[in-house]
C-alpha cells in the first residue's frame, strides 16, 4: 500500500520555518585569515527544478510542458541565464546574484536514492548515507564533528544542547547544535525574565546556563517581537508561512554575522510538494517562488557584512515528473541544487544535461540525474571548510569514494 | 532521605506532578502511594471518549479516500476552489480528525488520572515502541489506536504480550516496512522479483528487545526479516481493512536460525516462538530493566540495582508487572537526584495538573509543537531521549516561559498562591522559590514563576 506520500504532502504543508546551527565559532580548519560562513537551506517537499529553472533551448522541454512553459522572450515568463536554460520570473534576486557571479546552478541533480517517497528521499538527503535508514545523524554535523571546536555565542555556553525534535535530520549527531524557531506564544515581559534569571541564580546552575544563552539568543537576534517588527514596516500584514520564512531568514543572516556567532547552520522553507496548482504560472507556484526570492533577497542583506565568505547551499530531496499531472507535478527523481553567495565562483548552470527525449527520461517519466548532489556538497565542505578527501568519503558520506568532490565551485 | 522529599518525588518521578492534595496524600507512605496506583488497575481502562477502533477508523479512512480520488479524477476545479469543494463534499480527512482527538483524549487522561503513574507507563512503553505519524498515512490515523490498544493493555503483563502485539499492529507494520517486506522465495515473491525490507526486523532486536550490544548479527537480522515475512495487515479490499493478517503468500518458506535456535516453517507461528524467545532472552530483561532505570531516574545507579531487575524480569518470566514493582521498591529510585528536565509533555500535564488548566486539540497541538514533542512523532525508531538534559535548550526554556505566563492568565489563579505552591510542590517548594513566588508583583507572575521553578521543571 502506498499511502505514504499522501501523509507527508498534508503534513508539511502546515510546518513551520525552523533554523538551526552548530554551537561553534571560528571554522580553523578553514584557510588563514578566512571565517567562512556555510547554510544549508532545505527546501522540502521536492521542488520542481523544470518549473524553477527551464530547459527552453531543449525541444521536448516544449513538447512535455507545452501548457505552461517558461521562455527568454519576455522577463514576464522568464529570466535569461545561458543559451538552455531560463530562470523562473519571480525569482528576480536570484537573477541578479546569478548575473553578479553569486550563484551557480547545477541542474539534473539528485541525491543517490531512486524511488519517491519524500520521508525516505529527506532521510538520503540529509543524513547523507548512500541510502535509506543507514544513518541517525545528519551529514553536516558530522562535518561539523570533524572541524575543531570554537567558542559558543554569548558569554555563558549552556551545556550539551542537541535535540531530535528542534533539530533537523542533517544536523543531528555529536557536535552540538542549537535550534531557533518562529516565535509561539507572545515573549514573556522582561520584568518576569529578571524575576526567573535571579531564582536560576540562587537554585538551578544548568537551568541558568540554559536561560542566560535564551536571553543572549534573545539580543542577538534582537528579540522575536522586534523580529516581527521590522519585517512588518516594510511588508504589513505579512503572516503565515511566508512571515515564518522571512523571520527564519532574518534571524539566520542575524546570527551568522555576529562576531561569535553560529558560522554553519541550516533552515528550511516549505511547501514544495505542489501536485496541485504546481504549473509555473498556477498562482501557488508562483507564492511558492517569490517566497524564495524574498527570503534569498533577505538572507543576502541580513549576511551582506560577511557576503564575499559566505556559501548558501539550497537543495531539496527529489524533483517532479517531467510531464504535468492536469494540475501540477508529482514525485520525479532529477531537479536542480543552487550554491548562493559571494564565495561561489558563480554565474553558470553545471548540467551534464540528459535531455528530456523519451529514451533519456528516467524511468519514463523523470529528469534522469546527471549529477550527484553530495559531490557538491563535497566540493563545497573541501574548498570552504577545508575538509579532506578522506573525512568526506569515509565520515561525513560514508562509502562516497566514488562521488568525487565537484571542484572550483567556489572563487579563488 | 526526607520522607516530605519522596511525597514530591512519588508524584513527580513516577507521575504527572501533583494535583492540589495529592503530595499530603502520599506523604504518610510515598513508595506505596506509588505501588497502590498499580492495585485494581484496569488493564482495558483507557480513554473515556469515543474513539474509533482499528478496523473502524481504516474502513472510514480509505472510503474517505477512495471517494475523494473519484472526485478528483472527474473534477474541473483546481487549487483551493477544489480544497473548499472537497472539504465540503467529504469533511476533513480522517487521519486528523482521529490523530487530534486521540491526542487530545491523551493529553486529557494524563491530566486527569488519578493512577498518573500508569500513565508515564504508557509513554514510556508508546515510546519504546515509538511509530511516527510523518512516515505514512496508516501510521497517523491508527497511532493513538496503537497506543492504546497494542501498549496499554500490556503494561504491567507480559512483555512478550506487548512485544507480540506492537508486531501485529497496522501502526508499527507500516512505520517499520514489515507491510512491504516479501520473502523472495513465496509466491508472491517468486511472481513479483520483490524482496526482504530488513527494517522491523532490525529494530525488533536493536531498539525493542536485545539492545544493540545484544549478540545478534546482520545475519540474524535477515533471519528474522524472514520470519516476519508475511505479517501484516488487510487493505482496502479486505473484509476487515486495518487487522492483522498473516499472509502464507508472502511469507518465506523454510527452516530459519536465529541467535543458534532453529525454527521449524510454522508460518505465523514461527514468528511468534522466535518474539516469545526474544523476550525471554536475558540481554532484553537488561535492556528493559536499564533503560526503565535510566527513564524514571535519569541515571544508572552504581550496584546491583539492574542485575536484581534483571532477575525479577527473568524470573517472572518477562512480567512488567512484577519489573515495575521491583522498580518502584528500589531504594536507589528514590534518591534525590532532582536531575531530569521535564519533556514538553510532563510540563503540559504537570501544568494542567497543577492549574486546572482546560486543554482543547487546538491548544495541546500547538503546545507541543512549539515546544518540540509533536505527539507520536518522535525524530527516529528510537524515540524520544532519556538523557536527563535532551529537553534543556534555550530557544525551548524561552518558549516554556511564555507559555507558562500566558497560562497565569488563562487560569484562575488561587488567592494564597504560597499555599498552593507548597501544595503542588511539596518539598520541593524551597526557601528561594517561595521568595520568589511570594515577591512576584501579580498573582499572574507568581504563578508563572512557580511554573518555571527547578521543582516544576525537573523531576
Amino acid at each position: 500500500m502506498n499511502v505514504c506520500d499522501y501523509s507527508r504532502r498534508q503534513f508539511m504543508v502546515g510546518t513551520a520555518g525552523l533554523v538551526a546551527w552548530a554551537y561553534q565559532t571560528r571554522i580553523a580548519a578553514a584557510a588563514p585569515g578566512r571565517d567562512p560562513r556555510l547554510l544549508v537551506v532545505n527546501l522540502r517537499g521536492g521542488m520542481d527544478g523544470l518549473g524553477a529553472v527551464a530547459p527552453v533551448g531543449d525541444p521536448d522541454y516544449h513538447r512535455l510542458r507545452g501548457e505552461a512553459v517558461l521562455s527568454a522572450d519576455d522577463p514576464a515568463h522568464g529570466l535569461p541565464l545561458d543559451d538552455l536554460f531560463v530562470l523562473h520570473p519571480s525569482l528576480p534576486t536570484l537573477h541578479g546574484l546569478y548575473r553578479d557571479g553569486h550563484a551557480l546552478i547545477a541542474h539534473a541533480v539528485a541525491t543517490p536514492y531512486r524511488d519517491r517517497s519524500h520521508f525516505d528521499a529527506q532521510d538520503v538527503l540529509e543524513s547523507g548515507a548512500a541510502a535509506v535508514g543507514q544513518s541517525h545523524t545528519g551529514w553536516l554535523n558530522r562535518a561539523l564533528a570533524a572541524l575543531p571546536h570554537g567558542e559558543s555565542i554569548g558569554a555563558s555556553p549552556a551545556p550539551a544542547l542537541s535535540i531530535g525534535a528542534q533539530v533537523p535530520l542533517l544536523l543531528r549527531g555529536q557536535a552540538e547544535v542549537m535550534s531557533w524557531m518562529p516565535p509561539g506564544f507572545p515573549a514573556a515581559d522582561g520584568d518576569l525574565r529578571a524575576r526567573l534569571l535571579d531564582l536560576y541564580r540562587h537554585t538551578d546552575p544548568g537551568l541558568l546556563a540554559t536561560f542566560e544563552a535564551a536571553l543572549d539568543l534573545d539580543r542577538a537576534t534582537g528579540g522575536e517581537m522586534e523580529v516581527v517588527r521590522e519585517i512588518r514596516a516594510v511588508t504589513p500584514d505579512l503572516k503565515g508561512p511566508e512571515m515564518l520564512a522571512r523571520m527564519t531568514a532574518r534571524t539566520v543572516g542575524k546570527l551568522m554575522v555576529e562576531p561569535g556567532g553560529p558560522r554553519i547552520g541550516s533552515m528550511e522553507i516549505l511547501g514544495w510538494d505542489t501536485h496541485v496548482d504546481g504549473e509555473p504560472f498556477d498562482a501557488r507556484f508562483v507564492r511558492q517562488m517569490a517566497r524564495l526570492d524574498r527570503v534569498i533577497a533577505d538572507l543576502h542583506t541580513n549576511l551582506a557584512p560577511v557576503w564575499d565568505q559566505t556559501v548558501i547551499c539550497l537543495m531539496t530531496e527529489f524533483g517532479r515528473t517531467v510531464r504535468y499531472n492536469g494540475a501540477g507535478t508529482d514525485h520525479g527523481v532529477g531537479t536542480v541544487a543552487i550554491l548562493l553567495g559571494g564565495a561561489v565562483s558563480g554565474g553558470r548552470v553545471l548540467a551534464d544535461w540528459p535531455g528530456l527525449s523519451e529514451a533519456a527520461l528516467f524511468e519514463n517519466r523523470d529528469l534522469r540525474p546527471t549529477l550527484d548532489v553530495r559531490t557538491l556538497f563535497k566540493g563545497v565542505l573541501a574548498d570552504h571548510l577545508g575538509l579532506s578527501d578522506r573525512v568526506l568519503a569515509q565520515t561525513v558520506f560514508p562509502d562516497s569514494a566514488g562521488a568525487k568532490p565537484v571542484r572550483g565551485l567556489l572563487q579563488g | 532521605m526526607s520522607r516530605d522529599y519522596q511525597a514530591f518525588l512519588a508524584t513527580k518521578r513516577f507521575g504527572y506532578g501533583a494535583r492540589p492534595g495529592e503530595i499530603a496524600a502520599a506523604l504518610p507512605d510515598p513508595v506505596a502511594s506509588v505501588l497502590a496506583q498499580l492495585d485494581g488497575y484496569n488493564p482495558d481502562a483507557g480513554p473515556d471518549d469515543d474513539l474509533p477502533g482499528q478496523v473502524e477508523a481504516t474502513r472510514h479512512f480509505f472510503a474517505f479516500r477512495d471517494a475523494r480520488g473519484d472526485f478528483r479524477k472527474q473534477s474541473e476545479l483546481k487549487g483551493p476552489a477544489r480544497d473548499a469543494r472537497e472539504k465540503e463534499l467529504f469533511g476533513i480527512n480522517p487521519i486528523y480528525t482521529v490523530y487530534s482527538a486521540e491526542v487530545l483524549a491523551r493529553a486529557r487522561l494524563a491530566a486527569s488520572s488519578d493512577r498518573p503513574f500508569i500513565e508515564r507507563l504508557v509513554a514510556f512503553w508508546s515510546n519504546h515502541f515509538c511509530v511516527a505519524i510523518d512516515s505514512d498515512a496508516i501510521v497517523r490515523l491508527l497511532a493513538g489506536n496503537y497506543e492504546r490498544e497494542a501498549i496499554r493493555p500490556h503494561v504491567l503483563g507480559r512483555f512478550e504480550d506487548m512485544l507480540l502485539a506492537t508486531r501485529r499492529h497496522p501502526a508499527m507494520l507500516a512505520y517499520l516496512d514489515n507491510d512491504k517486506s516479501v520473502g523472495p522465495n513465496s509466491s508472491f515473491g517468486k511472481r513479483t522479483g520483490k524482496g526482504l525490507n530488513e527494517n522491523l526486523a532490525r529494530e525488533t532486536m536493536e531498539l525493542h528487545t536485545l539492545g544493540v550490544d545484544g549478540g545478534y548479527d546482520q545475519g540474524d537480522v535477515i533471519e528474522l526479516s524472514r520470519i516476519l515475512t508475511g505479517w501484516s495487515y488487510e487493505g482496502p479490499r479486505g473484509d476487515e481493512p486495518g487487522r492483522f493478517r498473516f499472509h502464507p503468500n508472502t511469507h518465506e518458506p523454510g527452516i530459519r536460525t536465529l541467535l543458534g535456535t532453529s525454527y521449524p516453517p510454522q508460518g505465523e507461528e514461527q514468528g511468534i516462538a522466535a518474539l516469545a524467545d526474544l523476550a525471554r532472552h536475558p540481554a532484553t530483561g537488561r535492556f528493559l530493566a536499564t533503560k526503565m532505570v535510566r527513564h524514571f531516574l535519569g541515571r544508572v545507579p552504581d550496584g546491583g540495582l539492574i542485575d536484581r531487575l534483571a532477575a525479577t524480569y527473568a524470573g517472572s518470566d518477562g512480567d512488567l508487572g512484577a519489573l515495575t514493582r521491583a522498580l518502584v521498591a528500589a531504594p536507589e529510585m528514590w534518591e534525590p537526584a532532582h536531575a531530569v528536565f521535564i519533556s514538553p509533555f510532563e510540563f503540559l500535564t504537570a501544568s494542567t495538573r497543577a492549574t486546572g488548566l482546560e486543554l482543547n486539540e487546538t491548544e495541546v497541538a500547538r503546545v507541543l509543537r512549539i515546544f518540540g514533542q509533536v505527539t507520536w512523532q518522535p525524530p527516529s525508531p528510537a524515540g524520544w531521549p532519556d538523557a536527563p538534559d535532551a529537553w534543556l535548550a534555550p530557544d525551548a526554556l524561552m518558549e516554556r516561559l511564555d507559555w507558562a505566563q500566558r497560562v497565569a492568565h488563562l487560569v484562575p489563579v488561587p488567592d494564597d498562591v504560597d499555599a498552593f505552591a507548597a501544595d503542588i510542590l511539596g518539598a520541593a517548594y524551597d526557601g528561594d522559590t517561595r521568595l520568589a513566588v511570594t515577591r512576584a508583583e501579580t498573582r499572574q507572575q507568581a504563578l508563572a514563576m512557580l511554573m518555571m521553578s527547578p521543582g516544576m521543571q525537573r523531576r
